[in-house]
């Protein structure tokens, strides 16, 4: 599963657009709300391990092992989390990890929302033939399973984090710009725009300044669903053995922890830790995002 | 012989912040062959108060009650099996069906059968069948339609068959809850003389609820006047809307919103204020601060319903009332 | 309904059309010509070049490079694969065949349970055990694939014993009866199949769930409940028959999904499949097995999301007519 969570409610219907009370005030019910509260701490404190982390624990990544006995060592008091197959901490590629995947996760998903947005809004607001054009090219590239298409580009390119960040952006952002579309759809439609149209405003100056900030509140979060969705592609392609071996992320640890035989021999040091740090970020951001889309959309609320 | 006998029925919704008393002790009969109208504003709890009767309210609704008795059943301990056996056949319901009140990827007819099946199981299909295009017919739909699905008919014929499904098991009382609201005023019209005419032929109980007192005026005996819970006003229609007008300021304004084709020169006025916040009424009468007539009295006791002078079965909970019959006492 | 299957069908067809010049946009038009980047590594006779070249037709314009493609395709014609030394047809077939056992039965799976927890989760709304369900959605939402994979081959297979690690049949198994070959292949089943339901499940649970949460509070529920029907089929003939429609609609976003998990699924467990395949082939860098494989995935998920479409329309009278 490499794409965000499916939500048929929020893409089918749009959205007010306004949160009660603005930024803060978006911020203040997702602290009360139970899933968010706990998604928001878990967030923070991957991005703390992420900028600290690597502080308290460097990673060095020429400290391999000296003899034999060095490898593949369960933990002990030295190693907390063992050693891997080249006698490196894990502990320590655990920490390093943390900032590699969200980085990666984070530019991918600014490029998702940047094309999606831009294309769902274009669509949006134009509507007729600029629409249908821009709708077949999503739907096609919507209907192209991302898996296989990421491994296939990832192969014809070539292995390193851009190419990664890339081919997620490349298979992320028709979600994001039909959730859009849609909700540009209904901010277009509303009696503001009207106005602004007889009052003389170019089509530009709506875009920017009435049409743009109504969907805003969705893209972020959307926005934030896609971050999770996107940390979980690079953990898989990284895995299927296309990230770059430079760099550690969680993914790349799996996949060195799987071709090294880790699980047939049952060093679960290895593969258990990375593993874990995948799914407690991606559910964190999860919490959030689906957090962010009840506060959006009352209907949800109730539903929930 | 009465029917349907309520007494001192409250509905609460708890919630958060408070208790919200949607219907706060409501005494109502409906006798056999009766018609019997609920008016009143949006809000003000009548369709709460037909759900509470039918026990159709959601759960998490508190339902109290000293009686509810339809023809000798109490309805608020009868077990869950003999509930669902008598619903239909002895207490059925109208909704506004041009709304979502069918089933959407159903056939009209199959719903209706539906209910014929589940009351009367023995049924063979043909009869079914048959008795589905005869109700049909009643109201005046040709019984071909029966297969078409709700999406489409029009709004008035969606009423028409809503009707027809009610009357599928030949029940004792039917409940109508806006029956007419959201038509236009040509297919209302012709939804009320439907009405009027089954009611007639088919000696039917029935308890129509409607905000709309011209629609009440035309086809019911008895007419209920609810406010914020309460029944302000009950009496028979002719007294109502007779000549002699009704005895409560509330239900005064309410008529004085509708223009009448008869009556002179007149102006149409609403009602200044809006409805009482349910979660925390006024004390005394609820309507004191909408009321022109209001005296001081009227914020200190909650006034009961009382027998309107010279009237029978004419009865209104106005402060008012006992002041004039103190006076002409 | 003919006017409208016609109408999808040769959409369909469209489609088909672009997933075919998208894939020979992708390994054809790259830097390079293909056979520089196959023969980048491995070691080619001058019969392999010549046959790459040819099968490619490196030497016409791209149009015509286009539809010799397309041409050799409709002979059944993939290419050839140099490290599995025979035609690419038959090798992407019989793993086909391999994915298809799997898929089908955990796609069912996902399904059925899905649906019916979501509307378990539904009917108790607000308890804990709706809540639990949903956080376990979430959780289970987040676990990667191929990590369920490999925590199942740790507990179950490495430390527990009880299924095998790998594979879809013991290695160098004989076979007394077809009965034993089918538990063999049963046994080999389960635990893949596990992985690919645990993660997929939770899209369906919370969609379901919240779908039939929405009809819930429709107005056709009060007139069901309200004509005597017993709640049991309230719930399924007037509730669950018209929250299906939205997972319908979702079932057609879960055929991509479907093939991301599988693919994960196959490299974890060695399950000879088309997910296996296409990985191997990104391995040793065999492009016409890389370029059929993602034909075919793709071609499966367009006729998936055909078949939804059709469905769908089966489904919903509203729009059946029109």
């Amino acid at each position: 599963m490499t794409g965000p969570m499916i939500n048929s409610s929020l893409e089918t219907q749009p959205v007010s657009g306004h949160v009660a009370g603005g930024w803060r005030g978006a911020l203040r019910q997702l602290v009360s709300d139970r899933m968010g509260r706990i998604g928001l701490a878990i967030v923070a404190t991957v991005v703390l391990v992420a900028f600290i982390g690597p502080l308290l624990a460097p990673y060095d990544r020429t400290a391999v092992a000296t003899s034999r006995t060095g490898i593949l060592q369960s933990p002990s008091a030295a190693h907390w989390l063992g050693t891997d197959e080249l006698g490196r901490d894990i502990l320590r590629q655990v920490l390093a990890g943390t900032s590699v995947s969200l980085e990666i996760g984070l530019i991918a998903t600014l490029i998702t929302v940047l094309i999606g947005t831009a294309v769902g809004v274009l669509a949006g607001w134009f509507t007729g033939f600029v629409d249908a054009v821009l709708m077949r090219i999503t739907d096609f590239f919507l209907v192209l399973p991302s898996l296989p298409l990421m491994i296939a580009l990832g192969a014809i390119i070539g292995q390193s984090l851009a190419m990664i960040v890339f081919v997620i952006a490349l298979t992320s952002w028709p979600s994001t710009a039909r959730i859009v579309r849609s909700q540009a759809l209904a901010v277009r439609e509303r009696e503001v725009v009207a106005r602004a149209k007889t009052v003389g405003l170019s089509s530009a100056g709506i875009l920017w300044r009435l049409i743009l900030p109504g969907v805003m509140a969705l893209v972020i979060a959307n926005a934030v669903l896609v971050i999770a969705g996107s940390i979980l592609a690079e953990a898989t392609l990284s895995f299927l053995g296309l990230g770059d071996p430079t760099r550690t992320s969680w993914g790349q640890m799996l996949h060195n922890a799987f071709v090294t035989g880790a699980v047939g021999n049952g060093y679960w040091w290895y593969f258990l830790p990375p593993g874990i740090g995948i799914v407690i970020v991606v559910l964190a951001f999860s919490l959030v995002g689906q957090s962010l889309e009840r506060i959006l959309d009352p209907r949800l609320a109730a539903a929930a | 012989m009465t029917l349907l006998r309520v007494r001192n029925l409250a509905v609460t919704y708890p919630t958060s912040e408070a208790m919200i008393r949607a219907v706060d002790g409501i005494d109502l009969d409906v006798n056999t062959g009766e018609v019997v109208g609920l008016a009143g504003e949006s809000g003000c709890g009548k369709s709460t108060l037909a759900l509470a009767v039918a026990r159709l309210l959601p759960r998490g609704a508190v339902v109290s009650a000293d009686e509810i008795s339809l023809g000798g059943t109490d309805l608020r301990t009868v077990a869950d099996e003999e509930l669902r056996s008598l619903r239909w056949r002895r207490l059925s319901l109208v909704f506004q069906g041009a709304m979502s009140s069918f089933n959407p990827v159903m056939r009209i007819g199959s719903q209706i059968a539906e209910a014929i099946r589940t009351h009367e199981p023995d049924t063979n299909r043909r009869d079914v069948a048959d008795r589905v295009g005869e109700l049909l017919n009643q109201v005046g739909i040709a019984a071909a339609r029966s297969e078409d699905f709700p999406h489409q008919m029009s709004g008035g014929m969606k009423q028409r068959a809503m009707i027809a499904m009610a009357l599928a098991c030949r029940p004792d009382l039917v409940i109508a809850d806006e029956p007419t609201t959201a038509l236009d005023v040509m297919t209302q019209a012709q939804i009320l003389d439907l009405i009027r005419r089954l009611a007639d032929e088919l000696g039917l109980a029935m308890l129509i609820i409607s905000h709309d007192l011209t629609v009440l005026a035309e086809l019911c005996d008895r007419v209920a006047v609810m406010y914020a819970g309460r029944i302000v006003e009950i009496g028979e229609a002719e007294e109502i809307f007779g000549a002699a007008g009704p005895a409560h300021p509330y239900t005064r304004r309410l008529l004085d919103c509708y223009p009448r084709l008869e009556g002179g020169q007149g102006s149409i006025s609403g009602i200044p204020g809006s409805p009482p916040d349910l979660a925390h009424p006024p004390a005394g009468c609820r309507f004191h601060d909408r009321c022109v007539q209001a005296i001081p009295g009227c914020t200190t006791a909650v006034p009961a319903l009382r027998m309107v002078p010279g009237s029978v079965g004419h009865l209104a909970a106005c402060t008012l009332l006992s002041v004039d019959t103190a006076i002409s006492q | 309904m003919a006017g409208y299957i016609g109408r999808k069908l040769g959409y369909l067809v469209i489609t088909i059309a672009a997933v075919l010049a998208t894939n020979f946009t992708l390994f054809h038009l790259m830097p390079g010509d293909p056979v520089t980047h196959i023969a980048r590594g491995q070691h080619l006779d001058a019969d392999a070049v010549a046959r790459l070249r040819s099968f490619y037709g490196l030497d016409m314009p791209l149009p015509s490079q286009f539809i010799t493609y397309v041409q050799h395709l409709f002979r059944g014609d993939f290419g050839w694969s140099y490290t599995y030394q025979t035609s690419v047809g038959p090798i992407v077939a019989k793993a086909l065949g391999n994915t298809l056992i799997l898929v089908t039965i955990s796609t069912l799976l996902v399904i059925v349970f899905g649906v019916v927890l979501g509307v378990f989760a539904a009917s108790r709304r607000g308890t804990r055990t709706d809540g639990g369900l949903v956080i376990g959605s979430l959780v289970f939402w987040s676990l990667p694939t191929f990590w369920v994979g490999m925590l199942l081959i740790f507990v179950f297979a490495v430390s527990l014993g009880w299924l095998p690690i790998a594979g879809m049949f013991t290695a160098d198994a004989l076979y007394p009866t077809v009965f034993t070959k089918i538990a063999d292949l049963a046994r080999h089943l389960i635990l893949p199949t596990v992985a690919m339901v645990l993660v997929d499940i939770a899209q369906f649970v919370l969609i379901s769930r919240s779908s039939l949460l929405a009809v819930l509070s429709e107005d056709y529920m009060t007139t069901a409940r309200a004509k005597g029907l017993t709640p049991r089929r309230v719930l399924w003939r007037h509730g669950v028959r018209n929250a299906l429609l939205p997972v319908v609609t979702a079932t057609s976003l879960y055929a991509s999904a479907t093939v991301g998990g599988t693919i994960q699924v196959e490299t974890v467990f060695s399950w000879p499949g088309m997910g296996q395949l296409i990985y191997l082939s990104v391995v040793r860098r065999d492009y016409p097995v890389m370029e059929a494989c993602f034909l075919v995935f793709a071609i499966v998920v367009v006729l998936a999301n055909f078949a939804s479409d059709v469905l769908y329309r089966l489904l919903d009278p509203r729009v059946r007519l029109t």
